[in-house]
């Protein structure tokens, strides 16, 4: 069952599902940086406020609302 | 043979300044970008006897339109048809960076990849096949390191020969699936728009798949039949393929991305975490985090202020009993010195005029009024350059990122996020610096509010007055410092009721936007690196504001020494006249004396001129004698404090905000709210006050 990266366990590798876009252009720029559909996605901490997350090989401080709308599950070997 | 032109492009933390930087040297010139407030870096470098012009372009992820800077760099590319684009990629970030280059070749074939960072990837076991990424990606790829110096001649070379076409590339094409039917009907749709035919027209295509408000505006403008067609073709991606066109056009770049770095790039396995890592444990952490981030700040402010004027240094030694390494603290403090160096100026301009036989009034107008003036424009300078380098030093390291990462939920409570809380606190230095930090914020109503509230930061300028004041008032410590302490207090408070305010009104419905900020592994700034950084700007600021602040410099002196009767000491003077004329207005603050007004007036060019105004105002030589002979007791004194810490403020921070918010009724709106603001908390705070002495 896919659920909110903001949801997401630290250190565990997940696999991006889906991004929620509400309206256009909204899901740009985290598509951008490299949060695609299928890409793996680490939760490195997530103290109260922004999480930090390592996509692709670099690190990102993502805002709550943002890590609501991207979707993931867990990465089975 | 006519000039070449290189652009280079490169998203954030590249090493895009440092190459291009390293490249051009000293030949270079910065400018603005037409229409736009960001900065356009041009240089110059020779090979093999060529000049050719190199064109730094803004540092972005993509080539979208969603802010000027996209718009800048891909209207250069595509309407200046550069001879080459050299893309840098950060080897150590390959996939995020890659992503521009991928958008770059989907432009132009012209382009050369240099892997930047090679020095620090070695060390960090990443290592690339450039042939064969060359060979996937069908253009020159050559590995670099700017900092380093390596590899720079072989990328220049490479990209001349791209750019006399003696090396033939092939660019990839990225082929998009099972949108590739949807692109050649609108290609197809496209063909009867001649009018936008500068761009290439898949490309064209693409980007207005994936949606493309610019691009959309102009199809607006020039066949708004063909917008139709996009909107239904983008209509039946998402019905057909389920998904929309946006996610699949940037999902399939990244699938190419991933492909290149499984296949090109190396990592050996190091089991230890990284140093950033480590820090980072620290740093974001909830608790530790927030309070080393305050400690960063304020040993920066403390550095800023202690280079500058010595404040607080000074004091520190004075406690400590070091009377004398206060003094040379003071003394050589880079405004220390820079006010030695033109009042001797002024003394041997005055002296020298004089026995030439030129008129008195000539020998004051050049001494006081011109190289016054001048030494009041390059007064700032040391300012503004040391913001720029703590800035610079901050942003460079990487721990600007992650000082807005724990300072994020604090600032949502103002409004703001956390990418504006070191700008904005980098106004305690100084206001000018301050407002053109506030560039990094994306979101141009975050932007709005941060620079409207900026200016009630006090700045170091209205520290030096506030701190006179205080001396004046006491020679109690404490007392001094809770004066001091409690006029920022009355200034930042301000502040959050006006961020509420302006949320409630004109910015209603603004929300802060969602952070969402790379963390760049750290890293030791270089220092050449920063100072560039902070000359170029320092500099480009002088050119800028330069001429208006030494022309209100001298309408300034115009008006101190010269009233309707002609020359004229203070008293007889125009700006004597204009201080009785408000006075009755400052006596509802207790600051009912034209000479307190008079103050005012001048701190209107420069907040550090209120207290030498006062010293000409009241005839007295000493600073503390001049504050003490017109504030007599302590409301007063707070009254006028909390006043000059607020009130409009000083003409740098209006030029830059007036052309970095390119409106006029913005800049008069900040004008006046703070005048009133000032005017109603000085009022506000004496009558209280008057309650309790
Ligand atoms: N190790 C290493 N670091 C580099 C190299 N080139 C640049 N850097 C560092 O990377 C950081 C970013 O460099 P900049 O030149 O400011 O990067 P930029 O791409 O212009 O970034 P923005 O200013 O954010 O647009 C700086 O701290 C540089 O010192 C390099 O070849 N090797």
């Amino acid at each position: 069952m896919p659920f909110p990266l903001s949801e997401a366990p630290e250190n565990v590798p997940l696999r991006i599902v889906e991004i929620r876009a509400r309206g256009r252009g909204q899901a740009r720029r985290l598509l951008e940086i490299g949060l695609t559909p299928s890409a793996v996605v680490r939760v490195v901490s997530k103290a109260p406020g922004p999480i930090i997350v390592e996509v692709r090989g670099a690190r990102f401080a993502l805002g709550r609302g943002h890590a609501r709308r991207i979707l993931v599950d867990v990465v089975r070997e | 043979m006519p000039e070449l032109v290189f652009a280079l492009a490169g998203s954030p933390n590249v090493g895009k300044s440092t190459l291009f930087n390293v490249l051009t040297g000293k030949k270079q010139h910065v400018g603005n970008w037409p229409g736009k407030t960001i900065e356009r870096y041009e240089g110059f470098i020779d090979f093999e006897g060529n000049r050719i012009r190199v064109v730094d372009l803004p540092g972005t992820y993509s080539l979208g339109a969603v802010s000027d800077e996209e718009i800048v760099a891909r209207e250069f590319i595509v309407k200046e048809k550069p001879d080459v684009v050299i893309v840098i990629v950060n080897m150590l970030e390959f996939q995020p960076s890659m992503y521009l280059a991928l958008q770059v070749l989907e432009l132009t074939g012209k382009v050369v990849i240099a892997l930047n960072k090679a020095d620090a990837a070695l060390k960090r076991g990443i290592h690339i096949r450039a042939s064969r990424l060359s060979r996937e990606l069908g253009v020159p790829v050559v590995e670099i390191s700017a900092l380093k110096r390596m590899g720079l001649r072989e990328l220049v070379k490479v990209a001349y020969d791209v750019a006399r076409g003696r090396i033939r590339t092939s660019p990839r094409r990225v082929e998009y699936g099972a949108l590739e039917y949807y692109i050649r009907d609108l290609k197809r749709a496209l063909e009867d728009c001649k009018e936008v035919g500068e761009y290439p027209s898949r490309w064209l295509a693409i980007r207005l798949l994936e949606g493309d408000k610019e691009l959309e505006e102009l199809l607006k403008k020039r066949c708004s039949s063909v917008l139709e067609d996009v909107a239904n073709i983008r209509r039946r991606v998402e019905e057909e393929l389920g998904s929309s066109p946006e996610i699949l056009v940037i999902g399939r770049r990244y699938e190419i991305i991933s492909r290149l770095y499984r296949d090109c790039v190396a990592v050996e396995e190091i089991s230890a975490p990284s140093f950033t890592e480590k820090v980072d444990g620290v740093l974001l952490h909830p608790v530790y985090g927030p309070l080393l981030s305050l400690v960063m700040l304020i040993s920066t402010l403390v550095a800023v202020f202690s280079v500058n004027t010595g404040f607080p240094l000074n004091v520190v030694f004075e406690v400590l009993g070091r009377e004398d390494l206060a003094s040379f603290v003071e003394d050589n403090s880079l405004t220390g010195l820079l006010g030695m160096a033109f009042d001797v100026a002024a003394s041997i301009a005055y002296s020298s005029l004089l026995s030439l036989e030129a008129p008195r009034w000539l020998a004051e107008l050049v001494s006081d009024g011109v190289i016054g003036g001048v030494g009041g424009v390059l007064s700032f300078f040391p300012l503004i350059l040391t913001v720029y380098i703590a800035f610079g030093f901050l942003e460079d390291s990487g721990l600007f990122a992650r000082i807005a990462v724990v300072t994020d939920r604090l600032a949502r409570k103002v409004g703001l996020s956390g990418k504006a809380v070191l700008p904005l606190i980098l106004g305690f230095g100084c206001n000018v610096p301050s407002i053109l930090g506030t560039r990094v914020l994306e979101e141009e109503k975050e932007r709005l509010l941060a620079m409207l509230i900026d200016p009630l930061i006090p700045c170091q300028a209205r520290l030096f007055v506030i701190l006179v004041v205080a001396s004046a008032v006491t020679h109690n410590y404490m007392v001094q410092a809770l004066f001091v302490f409690s006029v920022y207090a009355v200034s930042l408070l301000l502040l959050v009721t006006v961020s509420f305010l302006l949320r409630a009104s004109v910015l209603k419905g603004y929300e802060p936007p969602d952070l969402l900020i790379e963390l760049p592994p750290y890293h030791r700034p270089s220092f050449r690196v920063l100072s560039w950084y902070a000359w170029d700007h320092g500099v480009h600021f002088l050119k800028k504001a330069g001429v208006v602040i030494l022309s209100l410099s001298i309408v300034m002196w115009f008006l101190v020494n010269y009233g309707p009767a002609g020359a004229a000491a203070p008293s007889g003077s125009f700006a004597y006249f204009l201080g009785l004329a408000l006075a009755p207005l400052g006596s509802l603050a207790g600051l009912g004396d034209w000479r307190i007004m008079f103050a005012f007036e001048a701190g209107f060019v420069a907040k550090e001129g209120m207290i030498s105004a006062l010293m000409i105002a009241s005839q007295s030589p000493n600073p503390l004698a001049a504050v003490g002979s017109v504030l007599s007791s302590v409301p007063q004194a707070a009254a006028f404090a909390i006043a000059a810490a607020i009130y409009t403020p000083c003409i740098p921070t209006l030029i830059v905000f007036y052309s970095e918010s390119k409106s006029l009724k913005l800049t008069f709106f900040m004008v006046a709210y703070e005048l009133l603001l000032a005017f109603a908390a000085a009022a506000l705070s004496y009558h209280f006050l008057e309650l309790l002495f």
